[in-house]
């Protein structure tokens, strides 16, 4: 019984060490990947108005993941980089040719070494200068690393004030 | 009325028997077996079929969205919490962050108990995307209708989408993080 007892301990103890081990030896030093990983996050909210202020959304929609999923502040659903580039190359060669925007992150936390979820807070203007159409924005914002680089798998916007010039279905019209 | 006025939720019609409840079922007929010799081969089919009954017991992620329909339904803010992970993040309709599960409760209580109250929530389409085996994407429209003013007054219905973001930890899935916008129609 001892016995049986003893190897149990080494064992278990043996096992233990060959698994601490291996974790060591495969995962990168935690602070270490974290810091390099929040300093290259950290870019997201720029390169994301950058490229809606120059109205390139080719250079925007590669900010997504091939299959990401948009929800934008007027409820729409959009499912994969296509989508979101074609749906976003409308509006900025339209009505959003005259819009821009500045967006900085709320907060962000990580799920594991390869996704992290924040908000970033958004706030539109216009180029007149009317500030009835200045909007502030939240979006929950999912991050997955691809290939060493960091994109958007998902993306949710709501404004604050409600939607300009749009009513709910509900509304009278 | 809070932050979290006109914040929409869901609703379920009734609690449908989910997997979970009929793994269950099976084995607690178990406990109703007298004899040794049945017990002994039904025990070796209950361990043959363990896998599959591991399986049948784990709700995926678009199970949350059932829950959330249930506890929204039953404007049960306890239930509705418990959907949460504690340190998850909620982003109303009015773009109102709430942190935490304390929190999202808290705030769902007062909005079950007033303009909540008689309300209910229907999902009209979910789409589950894993990021990650333990990591997952939900997004499900929904419907609201009753939901009341401060004088009682029974609103129009309204439309949205929620995203959730569900992570899956020691075999439970639960929401990490979840935003909902209301359906504008373009002027």
């Amino acid at each position: 019984m001892k016995r049986t007892t003893a190897i149990s301990i080494l064992a278990f103890v043996g096992l233990s060490s060959f698994t601490f081990d291996y974790a060591i030896g495969q995962t990168p030093e935690p602070t270490k990947w974290r810091a390099k990983d929040e300093q290259t996050i950290q870019k997201v909210p720029d390169d994301f108005s950058g490229a809606w202020n120059r109205h390139d959304m080719k250079a925007y929609s590669d900010l997504f993941t091939e299959d990401a999923d948009v929800v934008v502040i007027n409820g729409k659903h959009m499912k994969g980089r296509n989508e979101i580039f074609t749906y976003h190359d409308g509006l900025h060669k339209g009505v959003f040719k005259e819009r821009t925007l500045t967006a900085r992150w709320k907060d962000l936390r990580f799920i594991g070494a390869d996704v992290a979820i924040g908000h970033i807070a958004f706030a539109g203007r216009s180029s007149s200068g009317d500030e009835r159409r200045n909007t502030t924005a939240l979006a929950t914002v999912v991050l997955v690393k691809q290939q060493g680089r960091w994109l958007i798998a998902a993306f949710h916007n709501t404004l604050l004030s409600g939607h300009p010039g749009g009513r709910l279905p509900s509304d009278p019209k | 009325m809070g932050q979290f006025e006109g914040s929409g939720s869901s609703i379920l019609t009734a609690a449908r028997p989910t997997r979970t409840v009929e793994g269950l079922a099976t084995a607690g007929g178990v406990t109703m077996i007298k004899s040794i010799w049945t017990i002994v081969p039904l025990g070796v089919l209950f361990s043959l079929n363990l896998p599959a009954s591991s399986a049948a017991q784990t709700l995926g992620p678009d199970a949350l969205v059932d829950g959330f329909l249930r506890a929204f339904n039953t404007h049960d803010a306890k239930a509705f919490g418990s959907l949460f992970t504690e340190d998850a993040d909620w982003v109303s309709v009015a773009g109102i962050r709430v942190k935490g599960r304390a929190g999202i409760q808290a705030e769902h209580e007062k909005a079950f108990t007033t303009f909540f109250k008689s309300a209910t929530l229907a999902s009209t389409g979910t789409t589950v995307r894993l990021v990650r085996p333990d990591v997952a994407v939900v997004h499900f429209n929904w419907e609201l209708t009753g939901q009341v003013d401060k004088e009682g007054k029974v609103a129009a219905p309204r439309r949205g989408v929620i995203t959730i973001v569900a992570t899956k930890e020691e075999d439970q899935w639960r929401i990490t993080a979840g935003q909902n916008t209301n359906t504008f129609v373009p002027p």
